[in-house]
């Protein structure tokens, strides 16, 4: 059985983030009643972080191998 | 293209299902359409190009909204795409849709012993049976799994029917059948052309009907003529061939001459692979259940909103639910970049941004119920801050209300009407916004979308007290009339 393509689809996964930035704007702003504007402001410094951690473990992770190798 | 269904010659000897053969196909989705293949799969059906058809739910989309409820229509009424490949058997069904089921049923329990114990509004538990029907239908088994669970079980489906040697003696002499005239349509076997040619085992089963030499080997104890007979179909078919049997029998009467039974060969093949094509009529799980374990996750946060809302700990309304189910399917169509499955997701993408854009609705609705109320108020005893309706008609009739000071009241309706009738003799501010519908403020109207109308009193006197109304509608008719002397 031929191994699935990995490829991300770059459309579901912008698809995707949209859906997460729609749904957590509304869902912050309307627990916490703070505006849209500033409920999405959070939501992309949270998603900015996480990314970023992600990133740097990531270029971390790669560094080691390279030394290992 | 009829091919003598065996239904339509009898009863079957084997007890199989009726072949399909010939059938016209079921509609189904496209595996490889722009979104959920719907507008792919409508098409062909409808005879008109996919593209029409995915303008016309773009258009209807935008022209009211039907669009998306009309696609989510076909998306649940269509079958899945066709496998691409039917490699590997069709997975077990999946137990997450007994674990939604038993799960909103256990919601419900719970709901129903909370309400008896403090009495929460009933059209709480409506809106979450609501909710987990809706999963459960979006969980429904397909056809093909339906027509599955309910037939009976077939017997052992017969080895994939390679096409028939019909080389070689009968091993016991089988019904005598006539001799039927050749027909030599093209497919007469020249001089030249083997006798008892048999195809090569990895042949095809999908091959369309053979039009390979059929048959007609002398048997063994007949000398075998240096020259070929000219008469080779007129021979009498009578050879029990496992493979023969097993067509009779799918064709429900026995075979009559070789294009019969080359028709005979081809809907048995025909059979089989649209028997395995039901078997595996979904193809191998590329990855997770994404689809299920999104909406196991809905319910969860959906139950857990509810507990936290009846257990007045911390109060979560339900465009938070909304917000959070969308975050949530939009999460797993962010995963389903990288592991597929993203067709199953589309559908509860288009739900729950529905759900989140009507969540201010649905918010009234859970506050304050849905109907047709009249209310009266005389004194300023029975007179409440705020009045709130989901959907309906709302009568506030504040015309013989007597105030000593001023008063503030906000007035909110979901979906429906709304008529106030307010003193004359004192100073009456009125604030109104619609989404969408009209508003009339005593002398005024407008009527759009998105309307923010605000009455002063013009000539407002300071020894009145004064009494503000605002009022929000965000689809409907907004009336505020004002009653002088007490008669009305």
């Amino acid at each position: 059985m031929a191994e699935p393509d990995r490829t991300p689809r770059t459309s579901v996964l912008l698809f995707g983030l949209l859906l997460i930035g729609i749904g957590g704007t509304s869902a912050l702003a309307a627990q916490t009643g703070l505006s849209t504007v500033q409920s999405a402001s959070i939501l992309l410094l949270v998603c900015g972080a996480v990314l970023l951690s992600f990133l740097i473990d990531r270029t971390r992770a790669a560094g080691g191998r390279d030394h290992v190798d | 293209m009829a091919i003598g269904p065996a239904a339509e010659n009898g009863a079957m000897t084997s007890g199989n299902p009726a072949p399909i053969v010939g059938e016209r196909p079921p509609p189904r989705r496209v595996a490889d359409g722009r979104v959920a293949g719907v507008a792919g799969g409508l098409g062909p059906i409808l005879g008109i190009q996919p593209g029409l058809v995915r303008f016309g739910f773009i258009l209807l989309t935008f022209i009211g909204g039907a669009g998306m409820l009309l696609y989510l229509g076909g998306w649940l009424l269509l079958l899945p795409p066709e496998p691409t490949t039917t490699t590997g058997a069709r997975p077990a069904r999946r137990p997450t849709l007994l674990v939604i089921i038993g799960g909103g049923l256990l919601t419900l329990g719970i709901l129903v012993g909370l309400a008896t114990l403090n009495g929460i509004d009933w059209t709480t538990g409506i809106i979450v049976a609501l909710l987990f029907a809706g999963i459960v239908v979006l969980n429904r088994p397909s056809a093909a799994a339906r027509s599955r669970l309910a037939a009976p079980p077939a017997p052992q489906t017969p080895p994939p029917p390679q096409p028939p040697p019909f080389a070689g003696p009968p091993p016991s002499p089988g019904p005598a059948v006539p001799p039927a005239p050749a027909e030599t349509e093209g497919t007469a076997p020249t001089p030249s052309e083997p006798l008892a040619a048999t195809p090569p085992a990895d042949e095809p089963r999908s091959a369309p009907p053979p039009p390979e030499p059929l048959a007609a080997t002398p048997p063994a104890d007949e000398p075998r003529s240096a020259t070929p007979s000219p008469e080779p179909l007129a021979e009498p078919l009578a050879i029990a061939d496992p493979a023969l049997g097993a067509m009779e029998a799918n064709l429900g009467r026995p075979i009559d001459d070789r294009d019969d039974q080359g028709r005979a060969h081809w809907a048995l093949t025909r059979t089989i692979d649209e028997t395995s094509l039901a078997e595996s009529n979904h193809p191998p799980a590329a990855g997770p259940p994404l689809a299920s374990l999104t909406l196991a996750a809905l319910a969860v946060v959906t139950g857990l909103a509810l507990v936290l809302n009846t257990l007045a700990t911390v109060p979560v309304g339900v465009t938070t639910v909304a917000g959070i189910g969308v975050a949530l399917v939009g999460l797993a169509v962010a995963i389903s970049a990288f592991t597929g499955g993203t067709g199953r997701l589309i559908p509860l993408a288009v739900l729950s941004l529905l759900t989140l854009a009507a969540a201010p609705i649905l918010s009234l609705i859970v506050d304050g119920g849905a109907g047709s109320r009249s209310i009266t108020v005389t004194s300023v005893d029975q007179l409440q801050s705020d009045y709130r309706l989901g959907v309906g008609y709302l009568e506030l009739d504040l015309g013989r209300l007597a105030i000593i000071e001023d008063t503030d009241i906000e007035v909110e309706v979901g979906v429906g009407s709304l008529e106030i009738t307010v003193p004359g003799e004192v100073n009456v501010e009125l604030r109104a916004s619609n989404e969408v519908g009209s508003i009339w403020l005593i002398d005024r109207e407008e009527t759009g979308i998105d309307l923010t109308f605000t009455r002063l009193p013009g000539d407002a006197d300071p020894d009145r007290p004064t009494l503000r109304i605002h009022t929000d509608m965000r689809i409907g008719d907004t009336s505020v009339y004002q009653r002088f002397g007490t008669d009305g």
